[in-house]
């Protein structure tokens, strides 16, 4: 009788999960019938709250939000989604105690080996890794796995994964203000005239110029605030912070976020048009 | 690790391939979802207008005694059309100098508080210093602030005959900001007042640990909802990733 069992439940089990996904997609095409998102992101806020809550080590809790982290971005493929962006480690993070720090970049050490590893899935799926951020602030060894992975996924253009790791947006604020002086002093040595400084130069070198604007951002842990992410290029962005932990987050928060910013789209679409009129003023100042 | 990549995601088919009978059944589907969004909105915007008017009223011992020493500086930011409300906007200056706010900033993008409010506001805000400002204090602020250390280095350059690479950190970015007159204190707390929870370009370099809270329209501002954001930011506890 046990041995009939086990088939049976695999089968109801695997026959649910296929009713779920055709579910999921009917949802998906429903919710596509009105412009998605461009570019979503997520700060991945909550992990240690969900350990103390489940009483989890804390090491199990990143596992746990990174195995949420791939459900989501699942979830977000599926959506037809172009470009989602993960806030995966500020700068600011390097306050933290150095077991947290060991913990989080053994993490993605064992993380992204798992992705080099199966390289040509991430090819099939169409998925093309960006890292945004001072990368050398990192390991040697990470280092090369993401720049490793970056070049094998640079063909695909399914799904654009900007993963912001070492970043934070007061950090390249300050290198694009260093990048654009030292042009212009290097133009006045050069005997040119100096002229000043545009809004256009000191965004020429930051990490997230080139990629679109966020439209949505997703804080989880009803936490209020943008902690030092995006806030330069969310000016035309919807904030939204739904209550639950970041390994809590479901499809449903994430239909929730994106049926809200269907009813704000129109707004936020004049106030992208009016911030991309001023960004074309001339800002110069002698 | 491989349950995002096995099968590969199939997206949603372009409107356009789908026939039109198709489309109108999942487009009559979307308006439902929709409608039962706005239901649950609507059911959720009146009970915090009920909530508001008790909090008003005196009702609740809890908000009898706001703690506002963690508050020391607010920033609202404001819709530009509904900026133009003159009034609406100097009886909301009016309330928030009633509750012991002691730094004001006020914005909007288009600069129309900046044209409306230039004058004498003593009148509507007691003692609490009130700076108004626009979207090109934000990006253009740090360009202008850029262009400042641009000519301090030239100077230095002129005067010392010495060339050095600019090495430009944050607290030379944060004076110079100062000194072409886009400084300030960072917000600790950000109201927005207008249809969508968005901060409108808010000068970047101030709001990186500012908490944001949609307030929603100002033409139906409460003042009992501005109790309820004060006092549900002085409840929150601060983790700056440290």
């Amino acid at each position: 009788m046990a041995n009939l069992l086990t088939p049976l439940l695999q089968f109801l089990l695997s026959g649910l999960d296929l009713a779920l996904l055709y579910l999921r997609r009917c949802l998906f095409q429903i919710l596509a019938s009105a412009p998605l998102p461009h570019h979503v992101s997520f700060i991945l806020d909550g992990n240690r709250r969900y350990a103390r809550k489940y009483d989890l080590p804390p090491g199990d809790a990143h596992q746990t939000g990174f195995r949420n982290l791939v459900r989501i971005l699942r979830y977000c493929a599926e959506l037809g989604l172009p470009c989602v962006s993960i806030f995966a480690f500020s700068i600011d993070n390097f306050r933290r105690t150095p077991h947290e720090i060991a913990t989080l970049m053994s993490l993605f050490r064992e993380k992204l080996l798992a992705l080099r590893d199966d390289i040509a899935l991430l090819n099939d799926a169409g998925i093309r890794i960006h890292f945004i951020g001072d990368i050398s602030l990192l390991d040697q060894d990470i280092r090369d796995l993401v720049l490793h992975l970056a070049e094998e996924t640079k063909g695909n253009d399914r799904l654009d994964l900007l993963l912001c790791i070492a970043y934070s947006t007061r950090y390249e604020m300050v290198r694009g203000a260093r990048g654009a002086c030292e042009e212009v002093l290097a133009r006045a040595r050069g005997g040119g005239t100096a002229g000043g400084v545009t809004v256009a130069d000191v965004e020429r070198e930051m990490y997230l110029t080139g990629y679109p604007e966020p439209d949505l951002l997703v804080r989880t842990s009803g936490e209020w605030r943008m902690s030092n992410f995006v806030q330069w290029q969310s000016g035309g962005c919807m904030l939204h912070s739904p209550g639950c932990l970041w390994p809590e987050l479901s499809l449903r928060h994430l239909v929730s976020a994106v049926v809200r910013f269907q009813r704000g789209r129109d707004y936020l679409r004049d106030a992208r048009s009016k911030i991309w009129f001023y960004d074309r003023c001339d800002f110069k100042r002698s | 690790m491989t349950n995002i990549l096995a099968p590969p995601p199939v997206q949603p088919i372009p409107s356009f391939r789908l026939p039109w009978f198709v489309r109108l059944v999942l487009r009559q589907c979307w308006l439902m979802i929709h409608l039962l969004f706005s239901i649950y909105q609507f059911g959720s915007h009146f009970l915090q207008v009920v909530e508001s008017y008790i909090i008003s009223l005196g009702l609740l011992q809890s908000y009898q005694n706001l703690q506002l020493h963690n508050l020391r500086h607010l920033a609202i930011v404001v819709d530009s059309e509904e900026a133009r409300n003159t009034l609406k906007v100097k009886e909301l200056l009016h309330w928030v100098s009633k509750i012991g706010v002691n730094y004001l900033t006020l914005y909007d993008m288009e600069g129309v508080l900046k044209k409306s409010l230039d004058g004498d506001l003593s009148n509507f805000t007691s003692g609490m210093t009130v700076k108004l400002l626009s979207f090109t204090d934000g990006k253009g602020g740090l360009a202008k602030a850029a262009s400042f250390l641009c000519s301090k280095y030239q100077n230095d350059e002129l005067t010392s005959y010495n060339m050095k690479d600019p090495k430009i950190t944050e607290s030379e970015i944060s004076d110079a900001l100062n000194a072409v007159g886009c400084g300030g204190p960072d917000p600790d707390l950000l109201l927005v007042y207008g249809p969508v929870r968005c901060h409108l370009g808010f000068p970047a370099w101030r709001i990186r640990y500012t908490e944001i809270i949609h307030m929603g329209s100002l033409k139906s501002m409460k003042y009992g909802a501005i109790l309820k954001a004060l006092f549900e930011f002085s409840k929150k506890q601060q983790n700056y990733g440290s």
